[in-house]
């Protein structure tokens, strides 16, 4: 019996040994990923990132503001903090996490536009911070969500299981190889794909506004003006409705005139709050600026962001 | 319970201390205690079923009991028809009663009569299929005077209920199983380690092998319409391996668990996809089955013996009928009658005991002559493989038919599923290390077994399925 539990115990002890070391072994290659969000979120988590100007805003924001443009324009060190699908709350979330580890920024540049007001309670991209499940930081800010990455069963799983993506992509970080699926750019990533129409997207935003049932979308308005009220204590806030595509500004102009009426009021209120409203620039107008009806382009982008710098300073 | 879930990971170790560090001097405590494990074990799915279980015990413990004390022929005859009919009655309602019902109605609408009828709401008692076949043989041998009728009704309810290998096999028989709970066994060390190897290569198999190629084969089956020849032919390879997988790997995990208490289970796969030809398969697949079948069924029916009409009728018989005792689809029935198709060449041609040994047991690598028969059987058992997943008859032709009128040979699925190359790899490293320990009965021998080992739990945890495990295909049966 002695020799058959010694064996035994070598086997538990092997599997706890990869157990731990294989899901350590993953982490810390993920985090040395190049300019992926591993690292991003590494870095947000240990205050290396330090920006004087940071861009908040879902997907829109990610493509659309160039923070080497825009960093260059006012000679600051700009960071965008967007978060890729994330609701609103999840942007406010990133950036809290962002602030109780790095300096608090001097400007900080808000994207809006028709569904950055809908509510989303699911963590998005939560895949991307597996590699800190178990850092009390994220439960604090993201265990809220409904996800379970953060759930304490979990614990009793395997992160890495039958998940192929991450362990390639871990062992590929952490013997250095490259993986060329990393491409963001101080959180920016540059959109080159061929305009097409996404028309899911643009019929659920024509029924909203032919129901008029867009009452919530004005009540987390009032969500996000209050952010930005809080935000302004600290730093310059400039909210900026970037230039939609034609068609999906054509779609909801009462909607479009309802919020932007809010945030005229809000920057009116508070010496630290501006409006920029650029929704309906004459580059919506050209597809040639757009990957679909929603998202600027690397062409775009650059436009764009050359076109709010003066915007923006001083 | 699951061998693959939490529970049987607390279950196990618990049954394990008990079984050899408590009632290490009582027998009779020890087999109680086993009975209620067991017991325990299958409740914990659902509880209500255990009196199947134990009444099917009660009238097989009985009827044999009674069949060792008659002399007369004809009572014993009867005896063993009750038997019979008790336990194949109970595996024909909870099984194809639904199944009967749809077809009369089927069958009457195909002459125009409409039937109107209502099928009822019956839940398959999981492994019913097993422990039903692991009594019949007790009875039948017991009739057949080569066993003697047990005196214990705890040695036999344990062995009737006997959890490693209660739901899913090996079908054991009494002749092998019974005598090993009348002996207070002691602690053999390399038995427990065997053991210890088996559910690990078992649980290897399962989680690794057959739950990996699961989301392939339910994405490719269930969107069969719009895939092309290549992704076709993969999503038959894969369910071939998932099935293998699953089975084999419940196999394993059986045996070994056994082994852990000091029991043998007899061996229910030996490498069939390494077969030379259809017969050699069925000696390696579901080896416990396919031998009841000989025993109980092929053999009565006259076997190989007789005009070769007889014989072609009776492999006819026994593959269809080991099709339906799968499932109450007639696509079990056909895969049956595909695998007699198959097996009816090597059967005329009086070859179907030409291939008894290990493929090139002397060598590393096969000969051309073996590895094309190899790969003809393998490719004769995924086409029968495509019936047994089909969801229906029809499906599985339209499979076929899309198969061969889109001969597009692209990676379709492939570009999907960015890690199915992994996916191949896995199944490549898997096949190769079942080729090179073709003789043993699992990899983890030799020089480089502690390799072996590390390199086998590093893949249990890194490519296993655990948080949305899956039950085990043959549960169903």
């Amino acid at each position: 019996m002695k020799h058959f539990l010694k064996y035994l115990a070598v086997i538990c002890a092997l599997t706890v040994v990869f157990w731990i070391g294989a899901g350590k072994m993953v982490d810390h290659g993920l985090i040395k990923l190049e300019n992926s969000r591993y690292q991003e979120w590494d870095n947000i988590a240990r205050g290396t990132i330090n920006a004087e100007v940071v861009i908040l805003g879902s997907s829109r924001g990610v493509s659309g503001y160039n923070p080497q443009i825009i960093g260059a324009g006012l000679n600051k060190k700009a960071y965008n903090l967007s978060y890729d699908a994330g609701s609103y709350a999840l942007q406010a979330s990133k950036f809290n996490l962002y602030l109780e580890n790095n300096k608090t920024p001097e400007l900080i540049i808000q994207n809006i536009d028709f569904t950055h007001f809908a509510a989303n309670d699911s963590l998005i991209g939560e895949n991307n911070m597996l590699p800190f499940r178990e850092n009390d930081l994220f439960k604090t800010h993201f265990a809220g969500y409904e996800n379970h990455i953060f759930e304490p069963w979990n614990l009793f799983s395997i992160k890495y299981t039958r998940n192929f993506r991450f362990i390639r992509k871990g062992l590929y970080g952490y013997f250095s190889i490259y993986d060329g699926h990393n491409i963001h750019k101080d959180g920016f990533v540059a959109n080159d794909e061929a305009f097409k129409k996404d028309k899911r997207n643009l019929v659920a935003l024509k029924k909203t506004v032919e129901a008029r049932s867009y009452a919530y979308l004005l009540r987390n308005v009032e969500t996000v003006k209050k952010s930005m009220a809080t935000y302004s204590l600290k730093s310059e806030v400039v909210v900026v409705w970037a230039p939609e595509y034609i068609e999906r500004y054509a779609l909801a102009p009462e909607l479009h005139a309802i919020i932007s009426a809010q945030f005229r009021t809000l920057a009116s209120q508070h010496s630290n709050i501006t409006f920029i409203d650029l929704s309906d620039h004459a580059m919506g107008k050209e597809a040639v600026n757009f990957y679909d009806t929603f998202h600027l382009n690397s062409t775009g982008s650059s436009k764009f962001s050359t076109l709010l710098v003066p915007y923006l300073a001083p | 319970m699951l061998f693959n879930s939490l529970t049987f990971l607390v279950f196990l170790p618990v049954v394990f201390c008990i079984y050899w560090f408590v009632l290490h001097k009582h027998l009779l405590a020890r087999n109680v205690f086993l009975l209620l494990a067991s017991y325990v074990f299958y409740g914990w799915w659902d509880w209500r079923f255990l009196s199947l279980i134990a009444g099917s015990t009660l009238v097989d413990y009985y009827v044999a009991r009674f069949m060792a004390a008659s002399d007369s022929q004809k009572k014993r005859k009867a005896l063993l028809v009750v038997s019979l009919v008790v336990n194949l009655g109970l595996l024909c309602f909870f099984k194809y009663v639904n199944f009967f019902v749809d077809s009369w109605v089927e069958a009457f609408s195909g002459l125009g009569m409409v039937m109107h009828t209502s099928t009822l709401n019956i839940i398959l008692p999981v492994g019913i299929s097993f422990y039903t076949f692991q009594t019949l043989s007790y009875t039948i041998d017991v009739y057949r005077g080569n066993l003697q009728a047990s005196r214990k009704l705890i040695d036999f309810a344990t062995y009737v209920a006997f959890f490693p290998q209660l739901v899913a096999g090996p079908i054991e028989r009494a002749i092998n199983l019974l005598p090993q709970f009348a002996v207070l066994k002691k602690f053999n060390g390399q038995q427990a380690i065997s053991g210890i190897h088996l559910i690990l290569w078992g649980l290897f198999q399962k989680v690794v092998i057959a739950d990996s190629c699961a989301p392939y084969v339910n994405s490719i089956f269930d969107n069969y319409e719009s895939m092309n020849s290549l992704s076709l032919m993969l999503g038959a390879v894969y369910f071939a391996f998932q099935i293998y997988g699953d089975f084999t790997g419940y196999s394993n995990i059986a045996i070994g668990t056994a082994r852990l208490l000091g029991f043998d289970l007899m061996r229910n796969f030996n490498y069939p996809y390494f077969s030379r030809d259809m017969a050699e398969f069925w000696r390696r697949w579901h080896i416990s089955l396919s031998t009841w079948f000989r025993d109980y069924l092929y053999i009565p029916l006259g076997g190989s013996r007789g005009a070769k009409t007889m014989q072609l009728r009776n492999v006819f018989i026994i593959f269809m009928v080991s099709g339906f005792w799968h499932g109450a689809n007639w696509t079990f029935v056909f895969w049956g009658f595909l695998h007699a198709l198959f097996f009816i060449p090597v059967l005329l041609l009086n070859k179907n005991r030409s291939n008894l040994d290990q493929v090139a047991e002397h060598g590393i690598l096969p000969s051309f002559k073996e590895l094309f028969q190899m790969l003809t059987t393998f490719v004769l058992a995924c086409i029968a493989w495509v019936f047994f997943r089909a969801a229906s008859f029809s499906e599985a032709i339209a499979y076929f038919k899309t198969m061969l009128t889109k001969p597009s040979f692209h990676l379709q699925y492939l570009k999907i599923e960015r890690y199915s190359i992994e996916m191949l790899l896995i199944i490549a490293i898997f096949v190769g290390l079942e080729w090179a320990h073709r003789t043993q009965e699992h990899p983890f021998v030799g020089k480089w077994k502690w390799v072996k080992i590390a390199a086998v739990i590093l893949m249990l945890l890194t490519l296993g399925v655990y948080s949305d495990h899956q039950d085990f295909i043959y549960f169903q049966f």
